[in-house]
């Protein structure tokens, strides 16, 4: 991906549209963990993607292309975010989807995860589906590694509270 | 990253979450929308920056007046004197301006002149002279009340005014290359 960057940076026009294509679904995921709501997630994705093809030529270090371009789009999923609510149109704890086709872990799981705020949801998105280090969350999220810890650690303690309320989680796990 | 099953389960949910199409007609039409030419690399905006600036630079050294005396008045540092010339000006050569004036215009002697103006009623002279190589003074001069007028080119200047960066010994450095005329 480094060498895609670099190229893509350098004028290789296929490199860019391979950048973005690999792109795609973290900036969809990173959206939906912001909104939980599809049509909006992808909406989002889509302005992510943009401003990522808009400005990649302005990254200075190609290896921290993954914090930057996650940091993109987790702004545009805020951004997407604030202007719904702003309408009226969304409001947190209401934007959870149901995932009609899904095993019943999946659902409490996601349920759970729509419950949380998205303060709380941002850095357990980034850690445990993007790998970040806490550091590296907070560089994305623009907030102190101290902050993403306990933050996460608060995430994880909602989240088990409401998994092993539907036993999906057992205790021994929890925390 | 972290291994345990809350993790896994979150991963899980994410991974199974359906991602819509690469919109690549979206990214075409917003390119086409940009227009063709993608934004300039940091290097080549610093390079472009650094080709302004010395646009800017020897348009300093080589404009004609009016416009550098404006630059003067913007960034030079007054030695002696400090009446500033504003009126208008014209370029003339050195014989001109000594066949134009209305008074005996003083030349230091074995400093090159870089460039002589003369005021609209050829009341006033501005002379930028070289007294080192990268040392440049503009002297205004015009007719002096006192005798000495003629005999020494300081007292025919009523202002001297250092050109550029100054180590405060240009005027000093030009009293003494015309120490002995």
């Amino acid at each position: 991906m480094t060498d895609d960057v670099r190229a893509a940076q350098a004028g290789d026009g296929g490199a860019r549209d391979r950048v973005l294509r690999a792109f795609w679904p973290r900036a969809y995921r990173l959206a939906y963990a912001v909104l939980h709501q599809r049509a909006a997630a992808e909406d989002a994705a889509q302005e992510a993607l943009i401003r990522v093809d808009a400005r990649l030529n302005d990254l200075r270090d190609a290896d921290a292309f993954a914090v930057w371009s996650a940091r993109i789009a987790v702004n545009a999923g805020r951004d997407a975010f604030r202007r719904r609510r702003a309408h009226g149109a969304l409001h947190e704890a209401e934007g959870a989807e149901r995932f009609e086709d899904e095993a019943a872990l999946r659902l409490d799981v996601s349920r759970a995860l729509a419950a949380l705020p998205a303060w709380l949801r941002e850095p357990v998105i980034l850690c445990y589906l993007e790998g970040f280090t806490s550091a590296q969350a907070g560089e994305a999220l623009g907030a102190p590694a101290a902050t993403i810890r306990f933050r996460l650690q608060l995430a994880r303690r909602r989240l088990t509270a409401l998994l092993v309320e539907r036993s999906c989680v057992s205790e021994e796990h929890a925390g | 990253m972290k291994n345990d099953p809350l993790a896994a389960a979150v991963r899980d949910t994410y991974d199974a979450v359906h991602v819509p199409a690469y919109p690549a007609g979206l990214v075409a039409a917003k390119r086409l929308a940009r227009g063709p030419r993608s934004a300039p690399s940091r290097g080549l905006r610093f390079a472009l920056a650094g080709a302004v600036g010395l646009l800017a630079g020897a348009l300093f050294a080589v404009l004609p007046w009016p416009q550098h005396d404006r630059m003067v008045a913007l960034f030079a540092r007054d030695v002696i004197g400090a009446s500033r010339e504003t009126a208008v000006t014209r370029t003339v050569s050195l014989d001109d301006a000594r066949r134009l004036a209305r008074f005996p215009v003083i030349v230091p002697a074995g400093v090159p002149v870089d460039s002589v103006r003369i005021g609209a009623d050829n009341a006033s002279v501005q002379l930028v002279v070289e007294p080192r190589r990268g040392d440049r003074v503009l002297m205004v001069e015009r007719a002096a009340d006192g005798d000495d007028a003629t005999s020494n080119w300081i007292s025919g200047s009523t202002s001297l005014t250092v050109l550029g960066e100054s180590d405060g010994t240009i005027v000093q450095r030009l009293r003494q290359a015309t120490a002995h005329p």
